[in-house]
């Protein structure tokens, strides 16, 4: 961080003070933007929540019907509920599995670490329409898997549960997160004391129990934010539930986007800021950890 | 053992991220009425039906209107933003930065009914600019955090040098801080573009009639595999990588510099 206040008045050939107040008229378009386009529009979705419509027309007399009809719903709790478990089921699977990649890449890729870390981040900012696309080709009753196993002789018909069922959300869905997961973690071991780690063989610790007290313990803050930034995310998941789930894996998200068309609006805007504050309250997670960790320092 | 136990599962992890993408890729050339075994032989054909596509050069053409507007003004205010979040201190500045970060990881769809009430409520058809406004508002974030990635391994004495030989601040701006964040904005420009192009979620809310790349291969999904699918994927997936890699190249060469000279006394 550049020095500030009182240390940077010292310099006596910068003029910070000036020069930094002008830097500051630079925040003025982003505040239009994020306040115009992301805090009054939400704003306007929680005023929404409290409208009706009749006749596809607003009717902007203050109710709590929409918000009653949520929580008296047999369907929409259980839809929110559903989407929830999945998205820690999810969640999980993911830091299983992204937890010794990004290990694997900062302990033993020297030279191809910048490679790796590269194809990680690139595959996750490529179109996610597309790779969800890739595979239902893979997973599907013609895809490779099943052609492929049919080939060997190790099955007779397709697989059942590969596509079209809660087994393909899930799978799906951690592709998409694994690299998010990566970079999150990636980023926590970098930064880990190994001599540490070294100490522990020496004294005659074992691997996994070194791992357990040593490694894991120390990535902690970097575990819980990768845990929030795959969990939130996650909760929206739209296309992939439609594309590759089953009749048993109707999220939420497509729900409200169903209300939407169907000029829900009231409904719609109560369902999307029931769902705001559970994304708020996994965001708030790592938020203590982060300060956590800076007291430690 | 556990090392070698790793580097097997590495192998796997990073065969995972790739194989669907390479098998999509492989089945394009397959001429064959189903992307999949058996390989019945080589053709360009399904990239030849891309060429009479014409739904698919009107969308093409709305998403490369829409995404060349919302990197240009996505890029520009991410810059100023930049600035003074890294060199400024200013009451409430870690605010200001959590600020940042929310649009950036919100689910996408919030975002899109959210923008969808307010501009039915401001009487704002919904057409390109809805799109623009939509793309802007979670781009911005990401180009801060990329162009801000720069600034903090800025070498200031550069600047401060050509102050004291007696240039304005605008020169000193123009003429030392730009060529040297050049690279970083470019790179940070490169990155927004591409987001925008494959956006979906904010696209489909608030698009309206106006079709986008998105919307037209959403239509496409819907209806199965298919390998003229296969095609179009390849080639877009193709320009995105050539995209991010040159984008990274460019962030990678902008930080290589500053570092080089981060080391003179």
């Amino acid at each position: 961080m550049r020095p500030s206040g009182a240390a940077s008045q010292l310099d006596l050939f910068d003029q910070p003070t000036r020069s930094e107040r002008i830097l500051l008229w630079g925040l003025l378009p982003v505040a239009v933007v994020q306040v115009g386009l992301f805090v009054v529009p939400m704003a306007i979705m929680f005023l929404y929540s409290f409208w009706s419509t009749r006749n596809f027309q607003i009717v902007t007399t203050f109710t709590l019907d929409n918000y009653r009809a949520f929580f008296e719903s047999w369907t929409y709790p259980r839809v929110l509920l559903r989407t929830l478990g999945t998205a820690l089921v999810i969640t999980a699977a993911t830091l299983v599995l992204a937890y010794p990649l990004a290990y694997f890449i900062v302990r033993y890729t020297r030279r191809w670490q910048k490679v790796l870390l590269a194809a990680v981040i690139l595959s996750f900012w490529t179109s996610g329409l597309l790779r969800a696309y890739a595979w239902m080709a893979v997973l599907g009753h013609g895809g490779i898997i099943n052609k492929g196993l049919r080939a060997l002789g190790w099955i007779d018909a397709p697989l059942p549960f590969l596509l079209y069922s809660p087994f393909s959300v899930v799978l799906v869905m951690t592709y998409f997160s694994l690299p998010f997961a990566v970079v999150a973690l990636y980023s926590s071991l970098e930064k880990m004391d190994w001599a540490l780690l070294d100490a522990a063989g020496d004294l005659g610790a074992r691997p996994l129990r070194a791992f357990w007290h040593v490694t894991l313990p120390q990535t902690v803050p970097g575990v819980v934010s990768a845990a929030a930034l795959t969990f939130v995310p996650l909760v929206g998941m739209f296309f992939v539930p439609l594309l590759v789930g089953g009749s048993t894996s109707v999220m939420i998200a497509p729900l409200i986007a169903n209300q939407m068309q169907a000029f829900q609006l009231g409904l719609g805007a109560a369902m999307s800021f029931i769902v705001a504050l559970i994304v708020l309250a996994a965001l708030a997670l790592p938020w203590r950890y982060l300060d956590l960790e800076r007291l430690e320092r | 053992m556990g090392r070698r136990l790793l580097i097997a599962y590495g192998v796997l992890g990073f065969a995972f991220l790739y194989l669907p993408i390479a098998f999509l890729v492989l089945f394009s050339f397959n001429d064959n009425i189903i992307p999949s075994l058996p390989f019945r032989g080589f053709t360009l054909q399904w990239y030849r039906e891309l060429g009479f596509d014409f739904v698919l050069h009107d969308a093409l053409y709305n998403s490369l209107v829409i995404a060349s507007i919302t990197t240009v003004t996505s890029t520009v205010i991410g810059t100023l933003a930049a600035f003074p979040l890294v060199r400024s201190t200013f009451a409430l500045k870690r605010a200001a930065q959590a600020m940042m970060i929310v649009p950036m990881v919100i689910p996408h769809f919030l975002m899109g009914v959210a923008l969808l009430l307010f501009f039915a409520f401001v009487h704002l058809p919904l057409s390109r600019l809805t799109v623009v406004l939509g793309h802007v508002v979670f781009t911005v974030p990401f180009a801060i955090l990329i162009v801000s990635t720069r600034l903090y391994g800025f070498d200031r004495s550069l600047e401060r040098a050509a102050g004291d030989l007696g240039a304005t601040p605008a020169r000193v701006f123009w003429h030392v801080t730009l060529p040297l964040i050049l690279p970083g904005v470019m790179g940070a420009a490169l990155f927004v573009f591409t987001l925008s192009m494959d956006e979906f979620l904010i696209t489909f809310f608030v698009s309206g009639q106006k079709g986008t790349l998105t919307m037209y291969i959403w239509s496409l999904l819907k209806d199965g595999i298919a390998p003229r699918v296969n095609a179009l994927a390849s080639v877009l997936l193709a320009a995105s990588f050539a995209l991010l890699l040159v984008g990274g190249w460019l962030l990678d060469r902008g930080a290589a510099r500053h570092s080089a000279q981060g080391r003179t006394p």
